[in-house]
């Protein structure tokens, strides 16, 4: 039997805090909760009070914002579920860092889900500061997201999509090709990157290839059409998506 | 040998045809033939052709007063023995063509032509020749219109004749401007003017100085043609000339022109003058059409300068105006110009409300000018087969087999290229308009979409409600969940005019789960999508799929007994995804019966929603996007369900 894990709940709707106590009562034995706060001075207090092991945290409060309550503290030693109620420009920050989300209302289920990942993550590894919340302050900080946390084989890495040169599938492994002949296996399949990625400046120009635009060298229109890329590999692009494909280079250009 | 019998035949059906036609229709030209000359009837008749002239070239609508001068004059022509004067042929021609009768017209004109010649009655041949420039530029024969009214320039030089030259020039340069050759119209004005000047004819020179000037105007401030200068001392001078003869419809046109002028060169101050002074004249002389247009204007300088309460006095005084005449042109860019006024202080809703009176006007003026169009087409195609008669009569006496042949190449070539010219320039329109529309399409997409969400909500939460003391906390919060998901989706969808096919499909994929939880062991569904489609980079117009899946599942398998499925599959198709919904519940028929059973049929409400966003997403994108309906049979004939198919656009 482990240590059950501290837990606080700040959120300033006193139904969601209530709702969030019950189920966590209800379905999830390996927490207990030992604090509840309803703004960013609160649960400052709360945290640097009871030490928790994990703060459910709401983003949007008056008076200001989840990210406030984390920026006051430089060590972090602690994990964040974010709840939010809306699919808002954060979340997107949020995924890039690899930090757990749930949306309001509440499925229990995919509640249950993330407590579950954190408890596994908290056993394998004892508490330390925590990468990923400081990575995603610092992508908070410009418009687009400048560090992609990938999983790889020896724990997180902190990749700027700048430097990836392309992405390839590898059944559902996804192979890194980076400027400097970097090349990095991460165990997820290639369609979360695009889902990621897709709306920068990255476009699947193959079912196996995901690349980055910035870093196409030129496109060889001879048989069914190639693109030649930065590390000197050769693309193919699916016909179907060759007019997509010069689209979207125009667009990139401009 | 072949051929020859063969043309013979064909020479012999025509004759027959044509010979009672000719008899019937040109009593006039045995009538000619006969003289008599009676002082006091001739005085008569030639009475009667004036009155006949004064109505047909005063162009109201009570031409057929003009009809009763004419059947008179040609009664008494008949009951006196006096052959047809060319006069009262000219008159025909000019009745006919008024009336569309563009065959009589220019069997008349002929017979004007022939007679006038013959007689030398060159007032008579030279408004002849100008009559012909007229019809054959309204018939699309811009070459035999020139060389008319270069006929009828020449016989007014010769014969020093007034009137006709100003009017001829003025008629070659419509025929210019027709053909968008701008300098020869210009040419053709400067003409005009001159021509006028010399006879002292001010209503030719004021009508052509404000002709020219406007010309120089131009649309935007950009346009190639724009030259403000000219464009302003030209329109001083036909005003200085309408001042001098108190013509009040000039005065206010030449202002609002000289208005236009000074707000394409952004000197608002100086517009507002002019259309001030305009309107001085147009709404006390009820010109409501230009005062319409100078109201409006004067609306959408004050919008440029930020006095949004002063513009919207401007823009409804000018709506009042233009639906006095019944103006389509004035009040559809008036609320255009409206709705854009909205759309900039914020105020969606007026700028909805607003385009869709500009969409509704714009529609019924482009329907005029498109029916104006296809009116015009008639009458070429029908002057067309009128000149293939005329010639292949004229063949007849000559037996020219090969002129024949080269008069029915060029009548073919003739119609094909007018039918091209057309159609192009129907073409450019449409695209022109559909451009400036699709800025404003987007908020009535927005509002439709807006339209769309409560259809889902309430049948959703009806069952939540239920499904709450029937089940268990979990499966209760789960099925709300998904409703929020579903809910979450939809509204990030309608933020955009196209989303990842992606987004759509999970959409839709939520939904389903939905209704699949809502009626337990009713229907099955599958999604199977073509492994050429990419749903994260492929863009398509948002919520459109959904509304059908639900009409097939609503209507086509929940009344049916047993277990139905719903299957919709998406497939790559010529830079389009084919989308086919097909289910096997109890096709349209019957559920048409079993919706009549009930009261009305509101429920394609979320179809015919659908059907307009088609429609808008068509006119969007310049996509012919349509849904196909198939009534599905089984082997027995019986009905067995329903597929709907429909391209969607992928939005690059």
């Amino acid at each position: 039997m482990t240590r059950r894990l501290k837990t606080i709940i700040v959120d300033d709707e006193q139904d969601a805090v209530g709702f969030i106590d019950s189920i966590i009562g209800e379905y999830c034995k390996s927490l207990v909760v030992v604090g509840k706060a309803n703004n960013v001075v609160q649960g400052v207090a709360e945290i640097n009070e009871k030490k928790p092991d994990l703060v459910f945290l709401d983003v949007e409060m008056p008076n200001g914002t989840g990210f406030d309550l984390l920026a006051q503290f430089p060590e972090k030693d602690f994990d964040v579920i974010f709840i939010t109620a809306f699919n808002h420009y954060a979340i997107k920050a949020i995924k890039f860092s690899a930090v757990d989300y749930i949306l309001k209302p509440i499925n229990i289920n995919e509640f249950i889900e993330a407590v579950d990942r954190v408890v596994r993550k908290r056993s394998e590894k004892l508490t330390g500061s925590n990468e990923n919340l400081r990575i995603l302050l610092e992508n908070l900080r410009s418009s687009l997201p400048t560090r992609l946390a990938i999983p790889t084989a020896d724990g997180m890495e902190y990749l700027n999509p700048k430097d990836i040169i392309r992405i390839e599938a590898d059944r559902s492994y996804s192979w890194f090709y980076m400027t400097g002949n970097r090349k990095i296996l991460v165990s997820k399949h290639l369609k979360e990157f695009q889902e990621l990625l897709g709306d920068r400046s990255f476009f699947r120009a193959h079912n196996s290839h995901l690349i980055n635009l910035k870093h196409v060298r030129k496109f060889i229109r001879k048989e069914g059409g190639y693109i030649e890329m930065a590390d000197n590999e050769m693309i193919p692009v699916s016909r179907n998506r060759k007019d997509l494909f010069l689209a979207h280079m125009a667009k990139f250009k401009g | 040998m072949k051929a020859k019998i063969l043309s013979t035949v064909i020479l012999v059906i025509l004759q027959i045809s044509a010979l009672p036609a000719g008899e019937t229709r040109q009593p006039a030209y045995i009538r000619t033939k006969v003289f008599s000359k009676q002082e006091q009837d001739t005085a008569q008749i030639n009475r009667l052709i004036k009155k006949g002239f004064a109505i047909v070239s005063s162009k109201k609508g009570v031409i057929n007063q003009a009809k009763v001068y004419i059947d008179s004059a040609v009664l008494l022509c008949e009951r006196k023995n006096i052959g047809i004067p060319s006069d009262l042929h000219l008159l025909l021609a000019q009745y006919h063509y008024f009336t569309g009768d563009l065959r009589s017209a220019s069997e008349e004109a002929a017979l004007a032509l022939k007679g006038s010649a013959e007689n030398s009655e060159m007032v008579i041949l030279a408004r002849t020749n100008l009559f012909l420039g007229d019809y054959y530029r309204r018939t699309g024969l811009y070459q035999e219109s020139l060389e008319y009214y270069a006929n009828a320039i020449s016989i007014a030089q010769k014969a020093k004749l007034k009137h006709i030259i100003p009017v001829s020039y003025l008629g070659q340069a419509n025929v210019y401007s027709t053909i968008d050759d701008m300098k020869s119209y210009r040419e053709n004005l400067k003409l005009m003017i001159d021509a006028a000047t010399e006879e002292y004819d001010s209503s030719s020179m004021e009508s052509g100085y404000h002709r020219l000037g406007t010309s120089f105007l131009g649309d935007t401030s950009t346009s190639a043609v724009r030259d403000f200068r000219m464009g302003d001392s030209l329109l001083r001078k036909s005003l200085a000339i309408s001042t001098r003869k108190k013509d009040t419809s000039f005065i206010s046109l030449s202002n609002a022109n000289l208005g236009w002028n000074f707000y394409l060169q952004k000197m608002y101050d100086s517009s507002i003058t002019c259309y001030e002074r305009s309107l001085k004249y147009s709404l006390p002389g009820r010109l409501y059409s230009i005062a319409a247009n100078s109201l409006g204007n004067l609306g959408t300088i004050y919008r440029d300068l930020g006095h949004n309460e002063r513009s919207l006095q401007f823009y409804k005084k000018g709506i009042q105006a233009a639906m006095k005449d019944n103006d389509l042109y004035e009040l559809w860019w008036i609320h255009r110009d409206m709705s854009e006024m909205y759309l900039k202080s914020g105020d969606t809703s007026g700028a909805f409300r607003n385009y869709v009176l500009f969409k509704k006007y714009s529609d019924a003026y482009n329907k005029g000018v498109t029916s104006q169009g296809l009116a015009d087409a008639r009458l070429r195609y029908e002057a067309d087969t009128h000149n293939k008669e005329v010639e292949l009569l004229s063949l007849r006496l000559k037996n020219n087999r090969l002129l024949n042949y080269g008069f029915a190449g060029l009548i073919v070539l003739l119609s094909f290229i007018g039918l091209m010219i057309f159609r192009e320039s129907r073409l450019k329109n449409k695209r022109r308009i559909s451009e400036m529309n699709r800025k404003i399409s987007e908020i009535t997409q927005a509002n439709l979409r807006q339209q769309m969400n409560p259809h889902f909500i309430f049948n959703t939460l009806n069952s939540i409600q239920y499904y709450m003391y029937q089940h268990d906390k979990i499966s209760t919060n789960n099925y709300l969940t998904k409703f929020s998901s579903l809910m979450r989706k939809v509204l990030d969808n309608s933020q955009h005019t196209s989303v990842p096919l992606s987004d759509e499909l999970s959409a839709l994929n939520l939904y389903l789960e939905l209704e699949a939880i809502r009626f337990r062991d009713k229907f099955d569904y599958r999604i199977k999508i073509d492994e050429d489609i990419d749903p994260l980079m492929y863009k398509v117009p948002t919520m459109l799929i959904q509304p059908y899946v639900e009409n097939s599942i609503i209507h086509g398998l929940i009344p049916m007994e047993g277990k139905g499925t719903v299957s919709i599959d998406l497939k790559l198709q010529n830079n389009s995804i084919l989308c086919t919904i097909e289910d096997n519940g109890i096709g349209r028929d019957a559920s048409r019966e079993k919706n009549k059973a009930r009261e009305g049929n509101h429920n394609s409400l979320g179809t015919r929603i659908t059907e307009s966003r088609l429609d808008l997403v068509n006119e969007l994108y310049g996509t012919s996007l349509c849904v196909e309906y198939t009534d599905l049979k089984n082997e027995n004939g019986e009905p067995a369900g329903t597929r709907v198919e429909m391209h969607i656009p992928i939005i690059t």
